[in-house]
């Protein structure tokens, strides 16, 4: 753990390089007004206000082209650069989720199956459920997420891992007639679905799909998680903000909730 | 050439618990977003490259 930097280092270290394309404008823009200048003042300089007036003109008439042409390539750079910084973005998520998430949580996946006991195999069980829902957090772009995982036993379900947000999840989903959204969470993992919603405040949402009264969150995904035939529970990430989350989270958490599967199904 | 860990020790910190998920991934997320940075700008250059050279550019 030596060569692991400390935080507050943040992410300034790999800012963007400064751009040369200012100076390159402003040294352009001097060369084009001394050699104007020059050829204004070669055979002296204007002596009436007519002559003045056609100075200006020529000095406008020289300035227009250059500041169009400046406008358009400092456009072009903020176009380049945006396309880059999304590029970086991209790459960067993916770099995240496969290489420091999926590898050593399969790794944890691994050791479950191999754990010499019962009680070696718990443990692993739920340091794994830990990583998942850390994993969930961090990895999808909400704001202030939290992470849930609600483990299905007895045919209720509750809260036995949560990362994020400050409020632990007090939500119990059961299959009782009065539970509608007990009932619908409970289908949601019976039938291997998912869940994303933008807003729970703005969507026309399914009947048991709407948040608890004073729930503080606006949008959330729910997925399924599952092995084979063994339904286990459903994974969740919600955020107080509406919109927090799109399809690249989407998948991060059904990638999640699968490798929690596997890791969380007995052998036969 | 290119070797190393499939799983690197930060990684393996994080999974025995001996670091706190945030400071995990606030050093995975640098980690990676330095790698994406260098990736991204070198990818950009050899494609620079390419177009500006008349054998190889269409």
């Amino acid at each position: 753990m030596n060569s692991m930097p400390q935080i507050g280092e943040g992410l300034a270290a790999a800012a963007w390089p400064r751009s040369r394309l200012r100076a390159w404008i402003a040294l352009e823009a001097f060369a084009v007004a001394l050699g104007y200048l020059v050829a204004v003042a070669w055979d002296g300089l204007p002596t009436t206000p007519s002559r003045w007036a056609l100075v200006a003109a020529g000095a406008v008439a020289v300035a227009i082209p250059l500041w169009i042409k400046s406008r358009r390539e400092l456009r072009q750079e903020a176009l380049a650069r945006s396309a880059e910084t999304i590029a970086i973005e991209a790459d960067t998520k993916l770099r995240l989720v496969v290489g420091d998430v999926v590898a050593p949580i399969a790794e944890v996946v691994g050791r479950v199956h191999q754990a010499a006991d019962q009680a070696e195999r718990s443990a692993l069980r739920g340091q794994l459920k830990q990583l998942i829902v850390e994993a969930a957090a961090n990895l999808c772009d909400g704001e202030r997420a939290r992470a849930t995982f609600f483990e299905l036993a007895g045919g209720e379900m509750r809260a036995t891992a949560w990362f994020g947000r400050g409020d632990q999840p007090e939500t119990v989903f059961t299959d009782a007639p009065d539970d509608r959204r007990g009932q619908e969470a409970l289908l949601l993992v019976r039938f291997h679905d998912f869940l994303l919603v933008d807003d729970v405040r703005a969507e026309s949402l399914p009947r048991g799909a709407e948040p608890r009264p004073g729930a503080t969150y606006r949008s959330f995904i729910s997925v399924a998680v599952f092995c084979a035939e063994e339904n286990l529970g459903m994974l969740s990430v919600d955020a107080p903000e509406p919109y927090a989350f799109d399809e690249t989270d989407l998948n991060v958490m059904r990638a999640m909730a699968q490798l929690l599967g596997a890791g969380l199904v007995d052998r036969p | 050439m290119q070797r190393g860990q499939v799983v690197p020790d930060e990684a393996r910190a994080w999974t025995a618990g001996l670091v706190m998920a945030s400071d995990y991934f606030a050093w995975a997320r640098r980690q990676a977003f330095s790698k994406a940075s260098a990736a991204i700008r070198s990818r950009l250059d050899r494609r620079r490259l390419r177009s500006q050279d008349p054998g190889t550019s269409r």
